[in-house]
């Protein structure tokens, strides 16, 4: 008894890791790519080792009291030429692209002054050896973040790289 | 002085005879716990692990994802199927170490899966998921302390993060983070109440529990040196439940079982929770009658501990606790620090307390040990 207890105890993290590969590339299957203007840094954790910090430099309408009710808010994305507009709404609102910020981890930050916009910050890692080339590229010129939007509405950063 | 020159010793003074002495030797040899030489391997694993999660942190992209993930699952299901085969041989220390191995590889796996997929969020949610995921290999299988002290850390690794990280949360998040205040005293239940547990393991779970138990009722304590309001005590209240339901089921363990020492039943199940309860759960203001009631607290409760390991034999839990009552009545020095007159006063003060202190723990041992004498007679 113990012995088959003990087997399905082992196997029970390889299904479970096994399973999490299986959904995040069952999402990203069918996820579509955008590519989104950024500004950030690069800090650096032990445990987590390098990424970047960075918020998203895209165009905010909409409507950002949704943010402050309880329900929450989502982003619309929408690609409008050259600039990606990012339009806040109701979480449910119906919009062809939305993104769900608690999925997606993207912490909001309220502007200082009312005539700001609000910010959408978040992180990627990137590998010890990029990173210092991708901090240089990041203060020396225009940046964008290849993400991929899944179905269920989480933005997942793939990379980062010179936005020419 | 080793057993065997102890054993010499007692033969040369006519307290045993020869063949009682090579028993006696016979008897520990076979009990020895190379406690040093786990001590060892833990090291050696546990710089195996870093060296792994720093692998993992470098994350190179010349790697591809799918070549670092499927080595990980091939190193994985290597460790598991070793830990799986080595327990099956009855070879334990191989199966510890693949044991071990297996559960640090989980962590690792959550870790490289993050970087992979960019799966962000609180550290405590990637410990959550490794005691989901690990530690039910590490309870079935795990027998000696290494593997024991392994599932204690990482039973109280995520709950306390979160405890930490929602202290600002209501409602019912005041539950979970009692939850997690009660992690340590679920470990005490759980290696009573688990009794087909390996005695190692076991003994990992109880000590691992008794000491975080103390420690963190020590720290609570001073809670009296701050303004407690009648809000946060009430939050806080909430928040005490879950570690005093698991007192009251530990107690009753306890009770039960034949290897607790009654005498350490309400000091080192009942009494934490207690003293915590008063510190936390009770409005008070930042005060010098707060603080006095409070170092009276503490002082109560490592008094109770030591008379109660006095009474059990548990030496170094005596120990211990006349030297946190050594120390808090130092601390006093500290807290009355001001002018030269107050300076010197608790100067005075502390070091008289623990002159009366050395002296009492000095009567305790020669009480103790002229018991021991006369039994023998």
């Amino acid at each position: 008894m113990k012995r088959w207890l003990l087997l399905a105890a082992l196997l029970l993290p390889i299904v479970g890791l096994g399973a999490g590969i299986w959904r995040n590339q069952a999402a990203l299957g069918q996820a579509e790519v955008w590519r989104i203007p950024i500004t950030g840094y690069d800090p650096r954790d032990p445990l987590r080792g390098r990424f970047i910090v960075f918020a998203y430099d895209w165009d905010v309408q909409g409507n950002p009291a949704a943010c402050e009710q309880k329900q929450g808010c989502q982003l619309c994305l929408e690609q409008a030429g050259q600039t990606v507009r990012a339009v806040v709404s109701s979480v449910g609102a119906s919009c062809q692209s939305p993104v769900n910020l608690s999925l997606s981890q993207i912490d909001m930050r309220q502007p200082f002054r009312e005539s700001e916009a609000l910010t959408f910050t978040s992180r990627i890692f990137v590998s010890e050896a990029s990173a210092p080339i991708l901090e240089d590229q990041l203060r020396q010129g225009p940046m964008v973040v290849i993400a991929a939007r899944t179905p269920e509405g989480r933005l997942v950063n793939r990379r980062v790289e010179p936005a020419g | 002085m080793s057993l065997d020159r102890k054993l010499d010793a007692w033969i040369e003074a006519g307290l045993v005879d020869k063949a009682t002495a090579d028993s006696i030797r016979a008897h520990e040899s076979a009990s020895e716990r190379p406690t040093a030489l786990w001590a060892i391997s833990g090291l050696g694993l546990l710089a195996l692990v870093l060296g792994i999660l720093l692998v993992i942190s470098a994350n190179w992209d010349r790697i591809a994802d799918w070549v670092k993930l499927s080595t990980h699952m091939a190193l994985l299901c290597g460790a598991a199927a070793a830990a799986f085969r080595t327990a099956r041989a009855g070879r334990p220390w191989a199966s510890e170490t693949a044991l071990f191995l297996t559960a640090m590889l989980v962590l690792g796996g959550i870790a490289l899966h993050a970087q992979v997929y960019q799966l962000t969020g609180p550290a405590w949610h990637a410990f959550l998921l490794w005691l989901a995921l690990a530690g039910p290999a590490l309870l079935i299988g795990g027998q000696t302390r290494l593997t024991g002290t392994l599932f204690a850390a990482m039973a109280l690794a995520g709950p306390v993060g979160m405890a930490v990280d929602t202290v600002d949360d209501g409602g019912l998040w005041r539950l979970a983070q009692g939850a997690a205040m009660a992690a340590p005293g679920a470990l005490i239940a759980l290696s009573l109440a688990h009794r087909q547990l390996a005695p190692g393991f076991r003994l990992a779970l109880r000590e691992t529990g008794i000491v975080v138990t103390l420690g963190a009722a020590s720290i609570a304590h001073f809670a009296w040196a701050s303004t407690i309001t009648p809000a946060q005590a009430m939050d806080n209240a909430i928040r005490l439940l879950p570690p005093a339901a698991i007192a009251i089921l530990t107690a009753g363990l306890a009770q039960r079982s034949t290897e607790w020492p009654r005498a350490l039943l309400l000091p080192l199940i009942v009494a934490p929770v207690l003293a915590t309860t008063l510190a936390l759960a009770i409005p008070h203001p930042d005060h010098m009658v707060s603080r006095l009631v409070g170092v009276t607290i503490f002082i109560g409760l490592w008094a109770s501990v030591a008379q109660g390991a006095a009474t059990s034999g548990w030496n170094a839990l005596f120990a211990v606790a006349v030297a946190a009552i050594g120390l808090r009545i130092f601390i006093i020095y500290i807290e009355l620090f001001g002018s030269l007159a107050a300076t010197g006063g608790g100067l005075i003060l502390g070091g008289a307390l623990v002159v009366g202190l050395t002296w009492l723990w000095n009567r305790i041992v020669r009480a103790r040990k002229s018991v021991a004498m006369e039994t023998a007679e």
